[in-house]
């Protein structure tokens, strides 16, 4: 059903009515302490940023919270937020004909200058479009009018857009702080100009702040179905650079963010402390797409944390990083923050520590009687297999924190493993089972009668765009079940709990991170199939998405005689053109080719502290250890 | 030392939880540069209880909380940190000193006096409604949800009822006090529900909205 254009506000007593009637409306109601709400007469441009998930989710998300408070200081911009609707809500808006709204002034996300959302996981692309249907705005680029929003998406997936392009007329690359207001001002001021929609996307895309506007690109593919060019119209930048912000310590940081009124996921202040990581897994896009390293000081954390916990009277403060121990400064910083916690009463929480004697003193401080679960990510079973990926963790460094835990009186151990590594073999399965069976044996020669549990997790290995592993295919559906199967019967060992992720989300993972434009159609379908929270396991719609497929692959055979596995389980050539070649990451192609090679034989790669490597982006940036390491 | 404030939760904010109200109340007292009090032990919590649970969706007139700080402060301090602090629709009207003499706020209620508001859509002509027909029954019913045994149970609740009074405005307007405490209360929604079979009026066709207006201690 289309929606009812005419309305452009939800009134007030409409919105008490849908509030009545849902079993969460906490998480509509906006008006949250920290919230903005421009004036009524406000006639500068609006911006509506969405979150692709529920309000629980979206609003722990510190991007959003930082890009809201940087587009709201500007006097002529105004951000308002919306996010996907629970199932209850999205049938009272279709029944009464009612748009998706946003928080702050109840209207309809078509009245916005530009709409945007964030792009975290490709789990979240059907809620896009879903989001968009509600909102009674066009779903495909193309079709939209000089009246509908302009319709925007940053984030982590944007680096690889193609499975979106044909329902993105703007995808922004790279760090946001800086191009996000600078392109909202831009449209303002081409808007205010007369400019019409095809003139500001065609100003955007040529404005070196990062912009992929897909139609002015097209990919062109051979008779097999290989990607043979991305071609694009005259003066239409190719491949799209990423932006890159050289400093974090001097751009705005939220030090009042808005406080949701429910409970979110992360209800905790937060304070960054550094983007990019230096040791180089070669699974991590992370690791890759936000290079160079750059840290806030540890001077500025604290004023940072100080002024956060003062404005929100939050109760827990965490530190956001890519590997909390790294930070140049982070013993002093953390000692530091942990006597200002312990005054005020509030818990500090310090994710992916690396688990030494400084690590352990601290936990022992914060955590207390807590001493409820210690997490280690060797993410591979052997040394093999950890040199394959370059997951610089040792047996012997598991073996002596878990050592050292259990006499600090640990009971739990939670090990996180990927299975469908390239070059693994039943070998490395066996690894995991010996790591947990030998955990237990630890705990047992300790003499402790307190009880010991060993979790391991097991998650399906996913190739990401901009990673040395970007050319490896997926295992199958198939070979993810019999090595599922196969730990579960090894893993049957006195204290240790075994969790594995669902296979079909991977697979759909898969395809979307590594798709070209074809893909449109696979996403398009499986909309249409009601298929939508497809990363909450307890919603995904596999019969709607087992349709979508068979359709989506008989188009693929007519055409090339392929099917969808092209897209994740086939292992691309070197020399093959990649759907996101369009875009530079500041990283080179040639330093992830090495890194694979240097993969396959099982060869690691130091860590960017201990001497540069070499990956390019200083090119672009400076970058702290380009110059040499730290020794 | 220890205050019991009275507070009004009025309009959209009617819709967080108690839960949401009272993680909102600790962050509106840390703001406010207030030191509450933290248990002792492992799992030190702070200091702050309310009088009886408010419904989600349900607004109100006079809501009681009790709290208890490490430091002392004057009353009217509490109250402007209190009040410069909660977000619209949360209103603090009144701080006074803890009562010697009793132990928490939560032993002390007596009764709740409710106001509720039933709108009628515009197509539905509400069948009359007689209150005094309704109290006069034997029993009066409502389902209440065992927990333990997971299913719905019919519960007599006429001894609940302290008054139960109705007038037109708007639709219908009742004027409910009922007992309240340890020896168990009354859902206002559930005897809406009753009140509603018994006169055969169509829930889907009407609105309720509930406000509580006193605690009885």
């Amino acid at each position: 059903m289309t929606m009812n254009l005419n309305i452009t506000k939800i009134d007030e007593s409409t919105l008490q009515e849908l509030l009545e009637h849902v079993e969460k409306p906490g998480r509509y109601i906006g008006g949250e302490l920290n919230s903005v709400t421009k004036e009524d007469n406000f006639n500068g441009l609006r911006f509506a940023f969405g979150f692709p998930d529920l309000y629980e989710i979206g609003m722990s998300y510190l991007g959003m919270q930082i890009l809201y408070n940087i587009v709201n200081e500007h006097k002529e911009l105004s951000c308002e937020r919306f996010f996907a609707p629970y199932m209850d809500m999205e049938e009272l808006l279709r029944n009464r004909q009612l748009p998706l709204f946003t928080l702050e002034t109840k209207s309809s996300i078509s009245t916005f200058d530009v709409v945007g959302f964030t792009l975290q996981y490709e789990m979240s692309y059907t809620n896009i479009l879903n989001m968009l249907d509600l909102g009674g705005i066009s779903l495909y680029s193309k079709d939209r009018t000089e009246e509908e929003p302009i319709i925007i998406a940053g984030g982590p997936c944007a680096y690889n857009p193609q499975p979106l392009a044909d329902f993105i007329d703007a995808f922004l690359i790279g760090d946001g702080e800086e191009v996000l207001p600078q392109v909202l001002g831009l449209i303002h001021k081409l808007k205010k100009e007369g400019k019409n929609r095809l003139d500001i996307l065609r100003t955007l895309s040529t404005s070196s702040l990062g912009v992929y506007v897909p139609i002015f690109y097209c990919e062109e593919y051979d008779e097999l179905g290989n990607l043979i060019a991305h071609k694009s119209e005259e003066n239409i930048p190719n491949p799209v650079m990423r932006t890159i912000i050289s400093d974090i310590e001097h751009i705005e940081f939220p030090t009042k963010p808005i406080i949701p009124f429910i409970e979110t996921v992360h209800d905790r202040a937060v304070v960054e402390t550094f983007r990019g990581c230096t040791r180089g897994c070669r699974f991590c896009q992370a690791g890759i797409i936000y290079r160079p390293i750059r840290e806030r000081s540890k001077e500025r954390v604290g004023q940072l944390a100080c002024e956060q916990l003062m404005s929100t009277g939050f109760e827990e403060l965490s530190l956001l990083s890519l590997s909390t121990s790294d930070h140049s400064q982070f013993e002093p910083m953390a000692l530091e923050l942990m006597e200002k916690c312990k005054e005020s009463n509030v818990s500090l929480s310090l994710p992916s520590l690396r688990l030494d004697n400084f690590s352990f003193n601290v936990l022992e401080e914060i955590q207390g009687y807590k001493k409820s679960g210690l997490t280690f990510a060797p993410e591979a079973g052997t040394q093999r297999l950890r040199d394959v990926i370059n997951k610089n963790i040792t047996e012997n460094d598991i073996f002596s924190a878990v050592e050292q835990a259990i006499q600090l009186g640990w009971r739990k151990v939670k090990l996180y493993f990927m299975i469908g590594l390239p070059t693994e073999t039943y070998e490395d399965l066996d690894g995991i089972a010996k790591l947990a069976q030998e955990i237990m044996q630890i705990y047992r020669n300790s003499g402790k009668k307190s009880g010991f549990n060993v979790v391991v997790s097991v998650s399906n290995f996913v190739p990401k765009a901009f990673t040395p592993f970007q050319w490896v295919g997926q295992n199958t559906k198939e070979e993810f079940a019999k090595k599922h199967e196969y730990l579960l019967e090894k893993l049957k060992i006195r204290g240790v709990t075994f969790n594995y992720h669902d296979d079909y989300t991977s697979v759909l993972e898969a395809i979307f991170a590594r798709g070209d434009r074809r893909c449109v159609k696979l996403l398009h379908l499986a909309w249409k199939n009601k298929c939508r929270f497809d990363g909450w396991s307890e919603f995904l719609n596999t019969d709607g998405w087992d349709k979508a497929i068979a359709e989506f692959n008989s188009y693929l055979k007519d055409n090339w005689n392929i099917d969808v596995t092209y897209f994740n389980e086939r292992s691309r050539a070197e020399t093959e053109l990649l759907p996101w070649d369009i875009i530079n990451s500041g990283v080179t192609k040639a330093f992830l080719l090495k890194e694979l090679h240097k993969a396959i034989d099982s060869v690691t790669t130091k860590d960017c502290r201990d001497g540069c490597e070499g990956c390019g982006i200083n090119r672009f940036v400076q970058c702290k250890w380009s110059k040499g390491g730290r020794g | 030392m220890k205050v019991l404030v009275t507070f009004k939760k009025l309009g959209n904010i009617r819709f967080i939880s108690h839960l949401d109200l009272q993680r909102l109340m600790r962050r509106a007292i840390k703001r406010g540069g207030l030191k509450i009090k933290y248990s002792q032990g492992f799992n030190p919590h702070a200091k702050l209880g309310m009088a009886l649970p408010l419904g989600l969706g349900y607004e109100s007139e006079a809501e009681l909380m009790e709290i208890e700080f490490d430091d002392e402060y004057s009353l009217k301090y509490i109250y402007d940190a209190l009040n410069s602090n909660t977000p619209e629709g949360v209103e603090v009207t009144q701080v006074d000193l803890f009562p010697e003499n009793i132990k928490n706020i939560a032993s002390q209620v007596k009764s709740c006096e409710y106001e509720i508001q039933m709108k009628v859509e515009e197509d539905y002509e509400l069948p009359s409604i007689q209150i005094d027909e309704f109290l006069k029954q034997k029993e009066i019913i409502i389902e209440k949800w065992n927990k333990k045994k997971r299913k719905y149970e019919n519960r007599d609740i006429k001894d609940k009822i302290i008054s139960l009074k109705c007038r037109i405005q708007d639709g219908y307007l009742f004027e409910l006090h009922c007992k309240s405490g340890s020896s168990g209360g009354l859902s206002p929604e559930q005897l809406m529900k009753s009140l509603c079979t018994f006169f055969h009026i169509d829930m889907e066709k009407i609105h309720l909205k509930f406000k509580r207006r006193h605690l009885n201690t």
